[in-house]
């Protein structure tokens, strides 16, 4: 056994996060409003809309409002967040293509949670461990998220309605419940 | 404070490797005295906070930017420009949130200006952007290793990567003063001339410019432009950034035609536009109304630079037949944009506040109910 040496360590521990509390599924209005979070990526828009088409179909929703961000690879801002979440009932965010948008949109999700609105990210399938990663640094362990095929942005119109047809009842029963966030 | 490790020598090497510490070079082991010494070249305190991405919970201090620095392999005297390079790179406008996480793969281009850079010995001449020189390499690996250890950009957490570049090891380098008229980096940004600045721009990896056979300087700039256009770099039609790093033989030609750097800017940002059809005809398609809305200007076309002072002219390298470089930003700038520091030296005095700025009488405020 060699001569120890003291060293320092480089790197540090996972700060202390507060954890997110989701906001609760109750009851919706027969006319709920769902905002959904564009992050602008090609065909994040599009995407969307056609699940929003698709949720009409199974929740009482009266309206759906467009937030576009100006880039993909930052969150909306807290009172950006505070100024949504007073007039919408879910949220969905998205599109998560890329590593960095990723995770933007999956904090747009959470910071709506924390707001007290049940939301969702629509994220591509490559990106799931990359959210994995940053739901439990963001405090939100094992939080749900809608899965399409990877990459999203080549797609079709067709393909993009089949890709929200897809993923349209895990929105509802992730939007519906909390059970599902993989947090209780 | 940080935490000690008690480690067996023979095993220090493996044992940083297995940990996950190193950017998969071997390095220098941090003890105490060594940490010491670099916390010894700034008027900080260790547990000072140099900067910190909000969104990830995460903050650097300047005890772990020397524990990293000192890993990298920096002597004691390039601290302060370490230093200013984290500064610079947790500056909201670079967006380390993003830079450190995407997919794109960014290296974070350091461009050091001013006399400090000489004083440590970096290099700013021959081979100005490859290896061999200790102050240019270990500055730079420094500022990833904090990446990497203090704020998580590792491959399988939070780097997504696709292709990486080899620039994200270390890609630092040192200005060479360019001749009168033409001003260094940090004087055209508006820094004095005795100052040390540090720029750090979110990359791709440098790329070579040659033309051996033009001293022509619209010619030169011309085959700037060639670079700066690429369909395949992603800023492309969108508008980013980039650093023009021009040879002595390319400046020269620049310079001796009487073209001011500010002239030069305009022509490479006006230039390097690029007409919808060729990006088509590269196959590269249009983003309509999105983040991107590539809608051309009234010249028809759309833009590769954001805006004149987009373009960081900048004068390095050494002789030879005409070669320069061009490192373009590995995003649009609604993403992220160079930010600059100034260096602060030990033992520097803070700025005169004037008469009236710090004087406030409290005698004078009542209490409110």
């Amino acid at each position: 056994m060699s001569p120890t040496i003291t060293v320092h360590r480089p790197d540090i521990e996972d700060p202390p996060v507060e954890p997110v509390t989701l906001a609760p599924r109750s009851e919706l209005p027969e006319d709920a409003r769902l905002l959904l979070v564009d992050n602008g990526k090609a065909k994040a828009r599009d995407l969307l809309l056609y699940l929003a088409a698709e949720l009409k179909q199974r929740l009482p929703i009266g309206s759906v409002e467009v937030v576009s961000k100006p880039s993909a690879g930052a969150p909306l801002e807290d009172d950006q967040v505070s100024e949504l979440a007073a007039r919408s009932d879910l949220v969905i965010a998205g599109l998560g293509d890329c590593g960095a948008c990723s995770a933007c949109s999956l904090q747009d999700a959470l910071l709506f949670e924390r707001a007290g609105v049940p939301s969702t990210v629509l994220i591509t399938e490559v990106f799931i461990a990359n959210i994995a990663r940053f739901s439990q640094a963001l405090g939100c362990p094992g939080y749900h998220s809608l899965v399409v095929p990877h990459p999203a942005a080549t797609k079709s119109e067709a393909q993009l309605r089949q890709f929200a047809a897809s993923v349209a009842d895990a929105a509802c029963d992730q939007l519906r419940s909390r059970a599902l966030a993989g947090v209780s | 404070m940080s935490v000690l490790l008690e480690v067996e020598q023979d095993r220090l090497q493996e044992e940083f490797f297995e940990r996950g510490w190193t950017d998969g070079l071997p390095v220098v082991a941090p003890t105490p005295p060594l940490v010491k010494a670099m916390l010894d070249t700034v008027d900080l305190e260790p547990d000072d906070v140099i900067g910190a991405i909000p969104r990830r919970s995460r903050s650097v201090t300047v005890e772990q930017a020397a524990i990293n620095a000192v890993m990298a392999g920096c002597k004691p005297e390039y601290f302060p420009i370490v230093v200013a390079a984290l500064s610079a790179l947790l500056d909201p406008a670079f967006n380390a949130h993003a830079a450190l996480t995407s997919t794109g793969g960014a290296a974070s281009c350091v461009i050091v200006s001013g006399p400090l850079a000489h004083e440590v010995g970096m290099n700013c001449g021959q081979n100005a952007l490859g290896s061999g020189n200790r102050a240019n390499a270990t500055i730079g690996r420094a500022v990833r290793l904090v990446a990497r250890n203090v704020f998580g950009a590792i491959t399988g957490k939070f780097d997504a990567s696709a292709m990486g570049n080899p620039a994200k090891y270390t890609l630092c380098f040192a200005e060479e003063d360019p001749p009168d008229p033409w001003q260094p980096l940090r004087v055209q940004l508006g820094y004095q001339h005795g100052d040390t600045t540090v720029t750090v721009m979110a990359t791709e990896a440098p790329r070579q410019v040659a033309n051996h056979l033009s001293e022509v300087a619209e010619e030169v700039l011309l085959t700037f432009v060639s670079a700066m256009r690429v369909p395949s770099t992603y800023a492309t039609g969108k508008g980013g950034q980039g650093v023009v790093v021009m040879g002595p033989e390319h400046a020269q030609a620049v310079r001796q035609a009487g073209w001011t750097q500010e002239q030069a800017r305009e022509f490479l940002c006006r230039e390097s536009r690029i007409r919808p059809e060729e990006l088509v005809q590269s196959g590269v398609p249009l983003e309509v109304g999105n983040q991107h809305d590539m809608i051309p200007g009234q010249d028809g076309k759309l833009p590769s630079i954001g805006a004149p002072s987009d373009v960081y002219l900048v004068t390095a390298g050494g002789a030879g037949p005409g070669w320069s470089a061009y490192i373009p930003s590995f995003a649009p700038l609604q993403h992220t944009r160079a930010v600059t520091r100034r260096v602060r030296l030990l033992g520097e005095a803070m700025p005169d506040c004037g008469p009236d700025g710090c004087r406030i009488d409290l005698s004078s405020f009542t209490r409110g109910d």
